[in-house]
């Protein structure tokens, strides 16, 4: 489990990204990296996918970063946020051109898999990934966060509290209202 | 306990290291509602191995140092033209933009004169107007002061040299003939004043055709006489027809000297001076008077 941010890295951290600070900005992404790279990967099922976005993000990110109004009440959580709305954006985005696009064809795939190290297991954790992922897209915004600080980020639900400006009792009933959907997804899938 | 509490127990524990079937048989009254909620949470497990790999970890640093260097490379953008991209005074300046322009066109439209392009908006907005003063018994005053008002603006078009009058003369035209088919609705006392008005409007026609310079205006406005004089002549056809009682205490209008204009001066044929053919008759003699 990594350590949560603090409103001290983030106050630290965010003038210096503001103005272009090479060394803030890997700070930044040191920071975040790996949260929301496991965010999107939720979202979407695919890591080599997930991975590409995360790029993506962060370079939309930094682009973004000088019109970014802290709320000196709540920094962390705040810049969280805004983070993570750029995230679920790019998402959405992703997940738009993709039924544009047309389903890949079937060689296509089993050229893909082959050029895996391990491809009968790779295939396996795409196909965990994706239905998981399928499974994620039905819940909402807040549900979705808090499964994956929860599980994700291994997260208390004091710390989802914090970081989601909600109540612990609220944070157990959008987990309780989120695994239900999924149980009922998963399990109807595997029926 | 709450399904809530139990279920957020059970994941605590299977973050521990237990298993789904441990935590059911702690829990056996709940354990068919909870079964599938924990397999979902054991599925979601798999989330959190994962880390970003090495190598796309590089790719990124490289991609904002790229990103950095091009933002610093281009021009800054000044102070005062970064306060007005914000999205929130871009509105602002949009809404004071819309404002000042509608303040303008209103303006604009209220101080045209017969002849200007915004005249004719004001027409129909000074007609519009009427719509909203539709009541049982207000509907002959306001459209008798607009067609008054036309007369007053042709009036004052006339007395200037190189003004343009059709514009008024057309609108004074349309506004009595939108008096002559309301007339129906109206009740008698209405009907008799809406009478008089337009058969005075076609004594004043005449009137300024007789003081006109130029004979094309002239010729104009005597059209334009002869039109309303018929109008009025129907509106009184009306009266006679809706209202025949002898000891009517309102003595009916005269007709004007413009009524008694030749037939063929009139463009119409006198059978369809009645009813819903008043219409269709002033069009014909609007267009003549054009």
């Amino acid at each position: 489990m990594q350590a949560p941010i603090t409103d001290t890295q983030i106050i630290a951290l965010l003038p210096g990204c503001q103005c272009g600070d090479c060394a803030a900005i890997e700070g930044l992404y040191d920071l975040y990296a790996d949260r929301l790279y496991r965010y999107l990967l939720a979202r979407i099922g695919d890591p080599e996918v997930a991975a590409d976005l995360t790029v993506e993000l962060f370079v939309r990110v930094i682009k973004k970063v000088a019109g970014f109004r802290l709320n000196n009440s709540r920094p962390a959580a705040s810049f969280s946020a805004w983070l993570y709305r750029i995230a679920a954006n790019l998402a959405a985005d992703y997940r738009r051109q993709q039924g544009r696009r047309r389903e890949v064809s079937l060689d296509e795939q089993l050229s893909l898999l082959a050029k895996e190290p391990c491809p009968e297991h790779s295939a396996e954790q795409r196909e965990v990934g994706r239905r998981l992922a399928q499974a994620i897209e039905t819940l909402s915004e807040d549900q979705r966060l808090v499964i994956i600080g929860k599980f994700g980020e291994e997260m208390s639900n004091l710390q989802i509290a914090e970081w989601l400006g909600k109540t612990e009792g609220a944070v157990k009933a959008l987990q309780h209202r989120a695994l239900r959907a999924l149980g009922k997804l998963l399990g109807a899938e595997e029926v | 306990m709450d399904l809530a509490t139990i279920l957020d127990d059970c994941v605590h524990r299977m973050r521990g290291g237990e298993s789904v079937e441990d935590c059911l048989a702690d829990y056996p009254e709940q354990a068919a509602e909870l079964a599938p909620m924990l397999r979902a949470a054991s599925a979601l497990q798999w989330l959190a191995g994962f880390r970003l790999p090495d190598a796309r970890r590089q790719q990124t640093r490289t991609a904002l140092r790229q990103v950095v260097a091009a933002s610093q490379a281009m021009p800054k953008r000044p102070a005062w033209l970064a306060f007005w991209v914000r999205p929130a005074v871009r509105a602002l300046a949009g809404v004071a933009v819309a404002l000042v322009f509608l303040t303008f066109a209103i303006t604009t439209v209220a101080a045209s004169r017969p002849g200007d392009l915004a005249y004719p908006a004001r027409v129909m907005a000074e007609r519009s107007t009427l719509l909203l003063q539709r009541t049982p018994d207000g509907q002959a005053p306001a459209p008798l002061r607009l067609a008054n008002h036309r007369h007053s603006e042709l009036e004052a078009g006339l007395a200037l040299p190189g003004r343009a009058y059709n514009p008024a003369l057309d609108a004074l035209l349309d506004e009595d003939k939108g008096l002559a088919d309301l007339t129906p609705h109206l009740p008698a006392p209405a009907r008799e004043q809406v009478a008089r008005q337009v058969a005075a409007h076609a004594g004043q026609l005449e009137a300024l055709a007789q003081g006109a310079h130029e004979p094309q205006i002239a010729n104009a406005l005597r059209r334009a006489a002869v039109a309303t004089n018929a109008l009025a002549e129907s509106i009184l056809e009306h009266n006679r027809k809706a209202d025949p009682a002898p000891g009517s205490p309102t003595p009916a209008p005269q007709a004007t000297p413009a009524a008694k204009a030749p037939a063929a001066e009139r463009q119409v044929p006198e059978g369809k001076q009645k009813g819903g053919a008043t219409g269709h008759r002033t069009q014909s003699a609007h267009r003549t008077a054009r």
